[in-house]
């Protein structure tokens, strides 16, 4: 999709008709706005967003802004309407092109103003239109369908907010808070909404098979149905509030990051703050370590247990060594060597062993005794066996140990490292700064909430698990119940089956959500370094809590270590991932990018930004953000730069084409 | 899959994940609900009942199957 123009009447600072051209090339992608604060920048980009999105952007806008669409009917118009008991046609229309075929959507209010008792102004809308055109090849205007479908296809609203977006977005995504943030954005854009609604879907159904099977059931398999209903609700009422356990944790770890975040910008706590981190870090990679070590502990556990047979296992060792000293154990005759003789008829020393000669009937012989001694082969490999049994033994015996003193040493760090953080939390508590000292006791406060959520969350696992068996159980005592009444079987298969397409697209929604957080990082990490050369140092990560993390070469955390500038680029690589992820291509439309940036960034993101989409439309304030340095680059990949002016009298907004 | 669109990437990932389940009558089953599922994103009021016969129509198969 790429925009070809918007027009307007009568549109918040804009009054009566407005045109403005958007079409873009290939070679100037750009199109600028320049204008000041309050000169009617952000009421285009909200007229672009009506024009597409009209009552749902309306409910956004009440929402978000607590705005409503009365707010944009133009002042001027009001009062003329006012004087002349008449009404306010207010209007956006926004033309595109999609697909090779052009399009136009309108979006159209009527408002009649009039005067209540306390002598204020009411706004009644009074006529509303929402219409999509298309432009035939003849010229016509064809009427289409203007519907959710079409617009999916263009844009979903879900995803909109990562192409339609403004300056304060790229300031928030790169902090460890909004990881929230981060998480939905990955849910909406690569469909995991889809998988959620489905398994929805089929929950509902499976209910609704159940029910039925339940009402065509009699006596005993009635009975049965009840108790597999309460306990299948009761199940899913327990895996809704383990889903709740879970936000809320999500949420509480956001909410402790966010304070350390911000103990880590309080100068008299950055460098306890900092060490605290590396404390935490080293704690982790520990754990990691003695895990590995506890996975090889189990392996040992099974030959090292045999300790407790390896006396036993001597003894027998020692009869059998005694017996083959008697002769009781042969030594090894090679029996094969006697049936290879025999195979190939003739002898070691060239005897020709043909059947029935002596020479062969003795060899057969003396097969046939070796083969009679075959228990004393079987001693004999049951000797070999053991010895090499005991040995096993043994080395399982030693590194058991020594794996177990170093689990012991692990702990002994860990009790360490613990003492160390409680050490700084307590240092944090008690600094003269009342800021630190309270954030840190909040810091506190809500890691107990933390830990005791954990305690909870795992309470709550044991529950499902244990109403899974049960249902497990009912389930087969009502088949059994079933087969003896047909349609109630039926019913009950029915209900499985929605049930089975569920839990299978539960795995699914597992699988896929981390996949696709990890191809997200993978190319959030790839932005990151085009956007910031002097970057390369650093890995971007993508945590399993959807946090961007920033690691340096050592691997230690070093988000806190990036400029404000790096940060904001942190949060436009992942914003760009998310549009190529979504591949949609539309126009790439942002109030007010560099309005948070740091100056010497802004070199860099403006000449990345005009790489990332087809059509790019930038609303930019002079000199902050439209300054040389972005000027420079803008101005050679601009089709269109337009200047706003606002007058203050009349409080009307100009568009003047300057390039 | 949206009908007026090529799948995306993370599309026919999600596809080559579908893949993998052995079950086949749950495999098709979930493909057919998530096109279902594709073409009603933004529907106010989901058909359900598309769902439910989905359910119904599958399960009446593996009846027809066994009995024969």
């Amino acid at each position: 999709m790429k925009f070809e123009r918007l027009e307007l009447e009568n549109f918040a600072s804009y009054y009566g008709k407005h045109k403005i051209d958007l079409t873009c090339t290939e070679e100037k992608p750009v199109v600028v706005f320049i204008g000041g604060t309050g000169y009617g920048k952000t009421s285009l980009f909200d007229a672009i967003n009506w024009a597409l999105y009209g009552s749902r952007y309306e409910e956004q806008m009440v929402k978000n802004r607590q705005k409503n669409i009365f707010d944009y009917v133009n002042e001027k118009a009001i009062h003329e309407a006012k004087e002349n008991n008449s009404y306010v046609l207010t209007s956006a229309t926004l033309y595109f092109e999609h697909d090779s075929f052009h399009y136009y959507i309108l979006q159209e209010m009527s408002t009649k103003i009039t005067i209540n008792g306390n002598g204020n102004l009411q706004y009644k809308c009074t006529d509303r239109m929402t219409a999509l055109y298309k432009i035939t090849s003849k010229g016509n205007h064809e009427q289409i369908n203007y519907n959710e479908i079409f617009l999916d296809e263009l844009l979903p609203t879900n995803v909109k907010d990562y192409f339609l977006f403004d300056g304060d977005r790229i300031y928030q995504l790169s902090n460890p808070a909004s990881s929230k943030e981060v998480r939905d954005a990955i849910y909406r854009v690569v469909d995991l909404e889809i998988l959620e609604k489905s398994i929805k879907h089929y929950r509902e159904v499976e209910k609704e098979f159940r029910k039925m099977a339940k009402q065509a059931s009699t006596d005993d398999l009635k009975r049965i149905c009840e108790r597999h209903e309460s306990v299948v609700e009761n199940l899913l009422k327990q895996k809704e509030k383990a889903k709740e356990l879970d936000n809320e944790l999500f949420s509480l770890k956001n909410q402790i990051l966010g304070k350390e975040k911000l103990l880590q910008e309080m100068p008299e706590a950055k460098e306890l703050q900092i060490k605290k981190n590396e404390m935490r870090r080293e704690l982790i990679e520990l754990d990691e370590r003695d895990k590995g070590n506890a996975l090889k502990m189990r392996k040992l556990i099974a030959p090292a247990a045999l300790e407790y047979a390896s006396d036993a296992c001597g003894e027998l060792l020692q009869e059998l060594e005694k017996q083959r000293e008697k002769g009781t154990i042969p030594q090894k005759v090679s029996i094969k060597l006697l049936v290879e003789l025999l195979e190939i008829q003739e002898c070691l020393c060239g005897t020709k062993l043909t059947t029935g000669t002596v020479a062969y009937n003795n060899i057969s012989e003396k097969l046939t005794r070796e083969r009679n001694k075959n228990t004393g082969e079987e001693l004999l490999s049951l000797l070999y066996k053991l010895t090499g049994t005991s040995k096993e033994i043994t080395r399982a015996k030693i590194e058991m140990y020594e794996r177990a003193a170093q689990h012991d040493r692990n702990m002994d760090e860990r009790r360490e490292i613990d003492m160390i953080l409680k050490q700084i939390d307590q240092s944090l508590e008690k600094m003269p700064n009342v800021d630190v000292a309270r954030t840190q006791q909040e810091i506190r406060n809500m890691s107990e909430e933390k830990e005791s959520l954990i305690r909870r969350i795992e309470r709550q696992k044991i529950e499902i698990e244990r109403e899974q068996e049960e249902i497990k159980k009912i389930e087969n005592e009502r088949e059994e119940l079933g087969q003896q009444q047909k349609k109630a079987l039926k019913l009950q298969r029915r209900e499985n089956l929605a049930r089975e397409a569920a839990n299978e697209l539960e795995k699914l929604y597992e699988s896929f959500a981390e996949e696709s957080r990890k191809s997200i990082e993978d190319l959030t990490k790839k932005e990151f370094q085009n956007f910031v050369k002097s970057g390369s140092g650093y890995d971007v990560r993508l945590n399993k809590d959807y946090a961007l993390e920033v690691v340096d070469s050592n691997g230690n955390p070093a988000l806190s270590r990036l400029s404000m500038g790096q940060s904001q680029c942190l949060s436009l690589s992942f914003i760009t991932s998310i549009a190529k992820v979504s591949e949609k291509n539309p126009p790439l439309v942002i109030d007010m990018p560099f309005g948070r940036l740091d100056r010497d960034v802004h070199k860099q993101v403006s000449g990345r930004l005009t790489e990332l989409a087809s059509q790019l439309i930038l609303f930019l304030i002079p000199e902050i953000e439209w300054n040389e340095v972005t000027a420079k680059i803008l101005q050679n990949k601009s089709s269109y730069i337009y200047k706003l002016s606002f007058d203050e009298r009349t409080r009307e907004t100009a568009v003047e084409r300057v390039c | 899959m949206p009908p007026t669109r090529q799948p995306t990437q993370y599309q026919r990932r999600l596809f080559d994940q579908i893949q993998k389940i052995n079950n086949e009558i749950l495999r098709e089953m979930i493909c057919e609900s998530l096109y279902i599922e594709y073409r009603n994103r933004s529907a106010l009021n989901f058909p359900i009942r598309q769902i439910k016969d989905l359910v119904d129509a599958r399960a009446s198969l593996i009846e027809k199957e066994s009995e024969q």
